[in-house]
């Protein structure tokens, strides 16, 4: 479990975030969603380590967070980046298999391979090994990088130690089946590992079927926090994101279902 | 059908074999004249004739010279090149090529005349001591500043490198302004590097340095790699990323300096072997140092090889070969590729 | 792999010939212009490394034992046949063991700008660095210097000195009906746009005062920047240069594009004198002749 205790970072004087707690929990889904430039990024970057903290503490199942060094970091949680520019074109190959970077044991050059085929095949890029990365679509090059958290999570795994991978906005500029297909992939993989998740995603409805708690947050704060139907109101969405939203159940599954509405519509003449 | 072919030829064993041969083979070669045998006979009978003389102390010291500077500054330009995340960079981007000369023109043009009172050896040396310190005193401010709680940016480091570059490149100029014509002459064939003096004690000096520099650039293959993907991305791969760029600023600084100290500006070694290796076979670092050690030491040796016998008994700046060498060559493959994301 | 698709294997192959016909080019050169290797003899094998000490050696009869040069030594025309080293900065060690010399000249005051010298006496060659003087007797001094390592006769060296001493009886009878003494600028120009004033204590003002001139610039030792104010403070009446470094201003056409230049008397009268640098300023036997023909040039009239 990761326990966000009162956090605040400040950059260059200005307070980016502050006054934030929540907890991630192995095998859940937490996901947070706000306006651009709500914080949520640099909560995300936070919570992977590359931000320090101006106030509070974060502890990795009761470690303080400060006593972990970047290589500990590593092998305890996985980040997919929303965007990576490369200096160089590499292919899918030496890229997947920097995950590998992280294990604290030698790892031979067979098992490498294995760890790398077995994370291609996942994401259904079995052929893609020897292809460069910088010519694969966007949707292609999220696969791929999803493949390299895998093999950055598989190869330290350890028995009864909980693992975690944030998202930073997974489903951007992906297309409908893609999104799908990735978020499924991610649940599925949680499920099977016991990860605790810890995403930022935009698509309300996405978060209502994905998140097992959503935290929303505006100007640096959190300003609610819960399950997708204790969040997921009119009221709290108007109030913490100025959005407009007609909210009903989902027509298949349990979880509520929003309609977000232009400004002019009056809700209540409904 | 030829990868397999060609990754064979190109692995780092096999190139390997090729600096062997080259080392070897250079050392059949020179503006003294000798036959074969000659070689052979002086190398591996202990005669006391002057061949002997000639293979041991001037052609072995310098070939070993030309191979141990060409691994640095490929090697060097390698790690540059990932560290910045920058096609165009090699050791001049850090401040260390225009320091070293900096300094090296300031010891030409100044210490001739106060240095006089001290033995000569003192004197050849101060060119080389002050072009080092020169080197990595720049690299150094260049570094320092473009650091930021506790943070090195690299944007800042490549802004501030041609700015410190070009501040060197104008009080350089006012040296050679106040230079007269022999101190000029030096400046002008320094600035063009030579091997032409080289001997052991330079080789015995320039070895350890560049070879435990090598070695200890080679453990951060993963780290440059990692950091192809980014600062950020490298740290979420458990790269101590402020660690590695500094400790990489420092190894670099230190071989390029003591290349440049030695032999005076050699360039495009720093820039074209890497691009050659990364074109040839791609850009992991597990492979590219190590290749790009080893074929700069080809290349260099070989470029060496030239000056000292194409226009015998003269001998020619290897920086201008290099140069003439090395840029064409490197079009050609550049066109060759017709690689957009390469076309720099 | 996408980046070697474009490669194939012949590029590197390529490359490998490369390497293999580069050493059989290189392996013919060196096999056909073999020479023949002579023992060491009586007859000393000399390399000089200044056009000044190369000179001497003409004058004492060890021309035709000169085996290397360097690329100032273009004096007397039998000098320029022999095997050019180059710079001394860049010497080429192997070539000059290849030349299997017995002995090494060069002047003192360019001993520190070579590195090769030190191999080359580990080889076994006597290096002698001989000091040189701005004097009308430096190539007296320079064959005294040279005796002591070359059996240079008594006679030889009473010859040059007779010659010497000719020179400048010569050279005072020319200067005995002068009164005056012309202010002299030297430019010495080392490339394009790069035009130098001579200062104080330069071989060039040396020889000028030598000539019954005077230096038009007393400000500054050594060689500076030509500036249209120091040009026309200096107010020379006659401009002396090299032939060569007229010549690469495309002579007097040339001068005039040079700011401040026609301001000066000696432009305005024609005054410009040019000739050979090495003759004028190396201070070889020859010093006495140049400075007297520079002292009829600048008393023209």
């Amino acid at each position: 479990m990761i326990e966000v205790k009162h956090i605040a970072v400040r950059k260059g004087g200005k307070t980016i975030i502050s006054d934030i707690s929540f907890t991630v929990k192995p095998g859940k889904i937490t996901v947070v969603v706000g306006k651009n430039g709500a914080g949520k990024s640099t909560l995300l970057e936070t919570l992977s380590g590359a931000n320090p903290l101006s106030e509070g503490e974060i502890f990795w199942e009761h470690q303080p967070y400060s006593t972990l060094s970047p290589q500990q970091l590593a092998t305890l949680r996985a980040v997919l980046s929303q965007q990576v520019t490369l200096g160089f074109p590499l292919t899918v190959n030496e890229l997947v298999e920097m995950g590998t970077y992280v294990s604290p044991h030698h790892l031979s050059r067979l098992s490498i391979r294995k760890f790398v085929r077995q994370a291609l095949k996942k994401v259904e890029l079995p052929s893609f090994g020897n292809r460069d990365f910088t010519s694969l679509s966007g949707g292609e090059q999220k696969r791929v990088l999803l493949a390299k958290c895998m093999v950055q999570l598989n190869c330290c795994q350890q028995p009864g130690i909980n693992q975690y991978l944030f998202l930073d906005e997974p489903t951007a500029s992906l297309d409908i089946q893609q999104q799908h297909k990735l978020i499924s992939w991610i649940k599925e993989w949680a499920k099977q590992r016991n990860l605790g998740i810890f995403a930022i995603l935009h698509d309300l409805n996405l978060v209502a079927q994905f998140a097992d708690e959503i935290l929303i947050m505006n100007s640096g704060r959190m300003v609610a926090r819960g399950a997708p139907e204790e969040v997921l109101t009119p009221e709290i969405l108007l109030e913490t994101m100025d959005i407009h939203a007609l909210v009903q159940p989902h027509p298949v599954f349990t979880c509520p279902h929003i309609t977000t509405l232009p400004e002019s519509l009056e809700l209540h003449s409904q | 059908m030829n990868s397999d072919y060609k990754s064979y030829l190109l692995s780092p064993l096999f190139l390997g074999v090729i600096l062997l041969i080259t080392l070897v083979g250079a050392l059949f070669f020179g503006a003294y004249s000798m036959r074969f045998g000659e070689v052979w006979t002086a190398i591996f009978e202990a005669s006391q004739d002057s061949t002997r003389f000639l293979i041991l102390n001037i052609r072995l010291p310098r070939i070993l010279l030309t191979a141990l500077t060409g691994a640095g500054l490929a090697i060097s330009g390698a790690a540059i090149q990932g560290l910045f995340r920058n096609p165009l960079a090699d050791q001049t981007l850090i401040g260390v090529t225009s320091g070293a000369m900096l300094f090296a023109v300031l010891s030409i043009v100044l210490m001739g005349s106060l240095l006089t009172a001290f033995a000569e050896v003192f004197r050849q040396a101060s060119v080389a001591i002050f072009a080092f310190a020169g080197g990595v005193a720049t690299t150094y401010l260049v570094y320092f500043l473009s650091r930021k709680e506790g943070k090195t940016y690299v944007m800042t480091m490549l802004l501030a490198g041609i700015a410190i570059t070009a501040f060197a490149g104008a009080i350089t100029g006012v040296f050679i302004y106040l230079s007269d014509d022999q101190q000029l002459r030096d400046i002008t064939f320094w600035s063009m590097g030579s091997f032409s003096g080289a001997n052991w004690i330079q080789t015995g000096i320039v070895a350890p340095l560049i070879l435990g520099g090598i070695f200890l650039l080679n453990r951060y293959a993963k780290a440059l790699n990692a950091i192809l993907l980014g600062e950020r991305e490298a740290t979420y791969l458990g790269i101590p990323v402020e660690q590695t760029k500094s400790r990489i600023i420092l190894l670099t600084s230190l071989i390029a300096g003591v290349c440049i100290a030695m032999s005076g500006i050699i360039g495009f070694v720093g820039l074209i072997v890497p691009h050659l290796l990364r074109l040839l076979k791609g850009t992991d670092y597990h492979y590219l140092l190590k290749s790009s050690a080893i074929v700069g030491a080809i290349f260099l040796v070989l470029a060496d090889t030239l000056a000292r016998t194409i226009i015998a008994p003269a001998e020619l700046p290897i920086g201008i070969l290099t140069a003439t060498v090395g840029a064409p060559f490197f079009l050609w493959l550049l066109i060759r590729s017709q690689q957009k994301s390469l076309a720099i | 792999m996408k980046y070697s698709a474009f490669l194939p294997g012949r590029v590197v192959h390529g490359s490998f010939c490369a390497i293999i016909f580069l050493f059989s080019v290189l392996s013919c050169q060196t096999e056909e212009s073999k020479p023949q290797k002579i023992e060491n003899s009586a007859a000393p094998r000399i390399i000089s490394l200044s056009g000044c000490l190369t000179e001497t050696l003409f004058d004492l009869g060890y021309g035709s034992m000169i085996v290397g040069r360097d690329v100032t030594s273009t004096y007397p025309e039998e000098a320029k046949a022999i095997a050019d080293l180059g710079h001394i900065t860049q010497l080429n060690t192997e070539a000059i063991l290849q030349l299997n010399p017995t002995i090494i000249f060069l002047e003192e005051e360019q001993k520190t700008q070579t590195q090769a010298l030190h191999s080359l006496e580990q080889a076994g060659i006597t290096i002698v660095a001989i000091p040189t003087a701005t004097s009308l007797n430096n190539a007296l001094r320079i064959a005294q210097k040279m005796k002591t390592h070359l059996p240079i006769e008594e006679q030889t060296l009473k010859n040059l000195k007779q010659q010497i001493t000719e020179d400048s009886l010569a050279l005072g009878e020319t200067l005995n009906p002068f009164t005056d003494h012309p202010k002299v600028l030297f430019i010495y120009a080392r490339g394009a746009g790069r035009l130098m004033a001579g200062g104080k204590n330069t071989p060039a003002a040396v020889i000028i005062e030598k000539a019954g001139g005077i230096n038009a610039i007393q400000s500054f030792d050594n060689y500076q920047a030509l500036t249209p104010e120091a040009l026309v403070e200096a107010q020379p009446s006659v401009i002396l240069m090299f032939d060569t470094g007229l010549k690469s201003l495309n002579g007097k056409t040339g001068l005039e594009q040079i700011p401040g230049i026609s301001q000066t008397p000696a432009f305005q009268q024609n005054r410009i004198v040019a000739m050979d640098g090495h003759y004028l300023t190396s201070f070889s036997s020859r010093a006495g002749k140049a400075a007297k023909e520079l002292a009829t040039l600048i008393h023209a009239e």
